[in-house]
């Protein structure tokens, strides 16, 4: 995965330990981050992966 | 769903029922299991259930009668399986190993009178059940009539070996004792908690048989063989022995004699097997009669069973085949899914993949409607908030979108003040063949003047998922509308919105609209030249609507185009994979079962939803909605636009709905539509590939352009350094958008768009 930048602070996205929740389930996962305005990076193999087959377990749940 | 209505529904499913073969057998041997594990070469699993039947395999393999043959399906159009003399191949050459009888213990003694085939089998079975069996026999040697059969049907050896199970077990076998006097009996019963007797003889003399059921005498703890079995008939002899020791067993634990035993000897089975079309093959006889099959010859014959069973449902649906069993099994799924108070629901998604169509009940021998069973499965987790919002979020806004400002519509006829009639021509047929709809209000308002305008969603997309609420407010508005108007006759151009009008409002008169055409004729200025033939697909919504299926039939006979009917047509129809949003619940079985469709015939297809054309379109299936033969004349010079659903995605739906509503209210009242809502001042660039991932991942161009008015007023977007793209999500409601994007100017290259539900919280 190539660099991702923030483009509105201009500076790299860092591994960091954000909540995710569906449902009223929350979940730390480590994903890139802007540094300082928090902005989040969620890359299209997760969203449509790991991320879905959670989604769907809770859905059913 | 309760556990009455569970058994009731699933009392209707026959799959389990035993076959013909089974249910005609004494002894009830699994003859499917046993042809099943002939095919696949397996003597000891054939073997033993053979021995799981009766006690004597090896001897009534040789002997039986076989009433089964008598009721083998295969029976119908040629020579039934030869099941005698698969059983003799089997019991010849499969390796007989040392049977281990599991025996109980008890201190109870009862006696077997007669030691022939009979007296055998129930001594054997009472060991089994633990009780102490005293055999006894008026002659020398076990066997009785076993002894004078010729060596060729029953080889001595064969014989012997049987009947060694005897000694090995710890039964008492008193020989030369011939029992002749009803004194006698009374007499063994003293010393005994229960007697059977088995032999001819003694029975004569003996108090007849007086229940057949049971077998028992008039003597208390006496039960006798039924004197009417003739003496050919082994396999009732076996039957009859096995029936006996289990009246004595319920004799001597003071049970019910009677109960749960209408099955215990041959019945009518409920198992219903098709066998329309079935190709006759001729029955393979052994080369060597007294020697019975070879290994091939069996196996040629086994492969000539029907292995009777329904599945008349399954073999018709592509969505109760996709889930690997049938609805007696997926009913309990559904029950238990209702029922579990923690852990996963396993079942929703089963629940939520059925397109309701109703085949189902039109084709099962006994009516179970799977579809009606899902319905109300899906109201009940709604009602329980135990609905997942994945499947039905996207259509279920798209119906509310048909119901808001940019789409609904109520009008009196241009110039009038009232309205007979009201043309409602539903959502799907304006998302994807907006100029028919403008066509055919234009001749019906030539044909009866007064017909107004009502556009709008019907609310099917609420009731298939089991919304109630939303659909009762959905319907409470269309009243209240209808209401203001008089209650004028509804003209509908869909069958979807038929059914649902017909099953939900009744006080309503309701027409379709090609009745009208196929009774005050239709305009021929923009008729489809077609040549060749067409085959019709009836909707699965009009399974039911005879009038409808008739009047396209009517409107094809006016036309001279020559038609010709689907194997499954009319009430029989198959749906298209739309039906219960399926197709949002489970792509892969939608696309599956409008394959299939496609696949029942080479000619072009004529349909009368717009659903229908709009998934046929995208299969690449030649199809013309009949509005294609009535006004496709308008693009005769450019065929391709015939097809113009094949390529449209949900956005351009939407938009052709309110450009449809923005283009009848001009031209035809002279109204500009004027909504209050954002617009977005961007110019969208979407490439080819994320154009298929927007519809797959059901992705509206209102999402993109949302999600980057954020980004772009907020500044909130990031930068892929390897290609320069831009990155930026936005969640305006319940999902998550992502964009990928390359901006020149105001337009914005659309280079790759995805979603989640997750939501993205603090660090």
């Amino acid at each position: 995965m190539a660099r991702i930048v923030c483009a509105k602070c201009n500076i790299p996205l860092e591994k960091s330990k954000v909540t995710i929740s569906y449902l009223g389930n929350s979940f730390p996962v480590d994903l890139l981050k802007c540094p300082q305005c928090n902005l989040v990076f969620i890359p299209e193999d997760l969203a449509l992966g790991k991320m879905l087959q959670v989604e769907k377990a809770l859905e059913d749940k | 769903m309760d556990q009455k209505q569970l058994r009731e529904l699933e009392a209707k499913c026959i799959q389990e029922e035993p076959p013909e073969c089974t249910a005609a057998c004494p002894v009830h041997v699994d003859v499917k299991g046993f042809i099943k594990a002939l095919r696949d070469d397996n003597l000891s699993t054939a073997f033993n259930i053979l021995a799981k039947a009766t006690v004597f395999p090896r001897i009534i393999g040789h002997i039986c009668h076989h009433p089964c043959e008598n009721h083998c399906k295969r029976r119908e159009v040629e020579a039934p399986i030869s099941i005698h003399e698969l059983e003799r191949y089997c019991v010849k050459n499969a390796v007989s190993k040392k049977r281990s009888l599991r025996i109980k213990r008890s201190t109870t003694k009862v006696a077997v009178v007669g030691a022939g085939l009979c007296g055998l089998s129930a001594a054997v079975e009472l060991t089994r059940k633990g009780y102490l069996v005293t055999l006894i026999e008026a002659r020398a040697k076990l066997g009785g009539r076993l002894l004078s059969l010729p060596a060729d049907i029953l080889p001595r050896a064969i014989l012997q070996e049987e009947l060694e199970i005897i000694s090995t077990l710890d039964i008492d076998v008193l020989y030369n004792r011939r029992i002749g006097s009803l004194q006698e009996i009374k007499e063994i019963k003293n010393d005994y908690a229960a007697v059977f007797i088995a032999c001819n003889g003694v029975a004569a003399e003996a108090p007849s048989t007086q229940n057949p059921t049971t077998l028992a005498t008039s003597l208390e703890g006496v039960f006798a063989r039924d004197p009417r079995i003739a003496a050919g008939s082994f396999i009732d002899f076996v039957a009859q022995g096995k029936k006996a020791a289990l009246s004595m067993e319920r004799y001597i634990q003071k049970v019910s004699q009677e109960a749960g035993r209408e099955r215990e000897g041959p019945f009518a089975t409920r198992l219903y097997t098709n066998t329309a079309g079935l190709e006759p093959i001729p029955a393979v006889k052994p080369q060597d009669k007294q020697g019975g099959y070879t290994r091939e010859e069996a196996r040629k014959e086994a492969e000539r069973c029907l292995l009777c069973e329904c599945l008349e449902c399954v073999k018709a649906c592509e969505y109760l085949r996709a889930f690997g069993s049938y609805p007696k099994r997926y009913l309990r799924e559904i029950y238990n899914n209702e029922a579990i108070v923690m852990g996963p629901r396993l079942a929703n998604n089963l629940i939520n993949s059925c397109s309701l169509c109703g085949l189902c009940k039109e084709v099962c021998p006994n009516g179970l409607d799977m579809g009606a069973v899902i319905k109300k499965a899906r109201e009940g987790m709604v009602l329980r908030g135990k609905m997942p919002p994945s499947p039905h979020d996207f259509p279920l806004a798209d119906m509310n979108f048909s119901n808001g400002p940019h789409f609904s519509l109520l009008k009196n006829a241009p110039g009038t003040e009232n309205s007979r009639y009201l043309y409602f021509p539903g959502c799907q047929l304006c998302a994807t063949m907006p100029p028919y709809v403008e066509l055919s209000y234009d001749y019906l308002r030539r044909t009866f003047a007064d017909v107004g305008l009502f556009l709008g969603c019907c609310g099917a997309p609420a009731d298939w998922v089991g919304q109630r609420e939303l659909f009762d407010q959905a319907r409470g508005k269309i009243l209240q509308g209808l209401r203001s108007f008089g209650n004028p006759t509804l003209i509908l151009a869909c069958s979807t919105c038929y059914d649902i009008f017909q099953a939900h409002y009744p006080e309503l008169d309701i027409i379709s609209l090609y009745e009208v055409y196929d009774q005050y004729g239709f305009p021929s200025d923009n008729l489809l030249q077609l040549k060749g033939e067409i085959a019709i697909h009836d909707a699965c919504t009009a399974r039911h609507a005879n009038f409808q299926q008739q009047a396209i039939r009517g409107i094809l006979k006016k036309l001279r185009l020559p038609y010709h009917e689907l194997a499954f047509s009319k009430n029989k129809t198959t749906c298209c994979g739309f039906g219960g949003l399926m197709t949002f619940a489970n792509q892969d079985v939608a696309t599956a079962a409008i394959d299939r469709r496609i696949k029942e015939s080479q000619h072009p297809y004529l349909v009368y939803c717009a659903m229908c054309k709009d998934r046929f379109s995208w299969r690449s299936k030649e199809t013309y909605h009949v509005l294609d033969l009535i006004y496709g004349g308008i693009y005769q010079e450019d065929r391709e636009k015939l097809n113009t659903t094949k390529n449209l995605g949900f956005s351009q739906k939407r938009e052709n709905r309110a450009r449809l509503k923005e283009k009848m209210l001009r031209d035809l009242w002279g109204e500009d539509m004027t909504i209050s809502g954002l617009s977005y001042p961007y110019e969208l660039e979407i490439t080819a590939e994320a154009r298929e991932k927007m519809e797959e991942r059901l992705i509206l161009k209102e999402d993109i352009l949302k999600v980057i008015h954020h980004a772009e007023t907020s500044g909130n977007k990031l930068l892929r350094e390897d290609s320069g793209h831009f990155l930026a999500y936005y969640q305006p409601v319940s999902v998550t958008y992502w964009v990928e994007y390359t901006q020149k100017d105001n337009t914005f290259k659309i280079h790759n768009v995805y979603s989640h539900r997750m939501e993205i919280g603090e660090g």
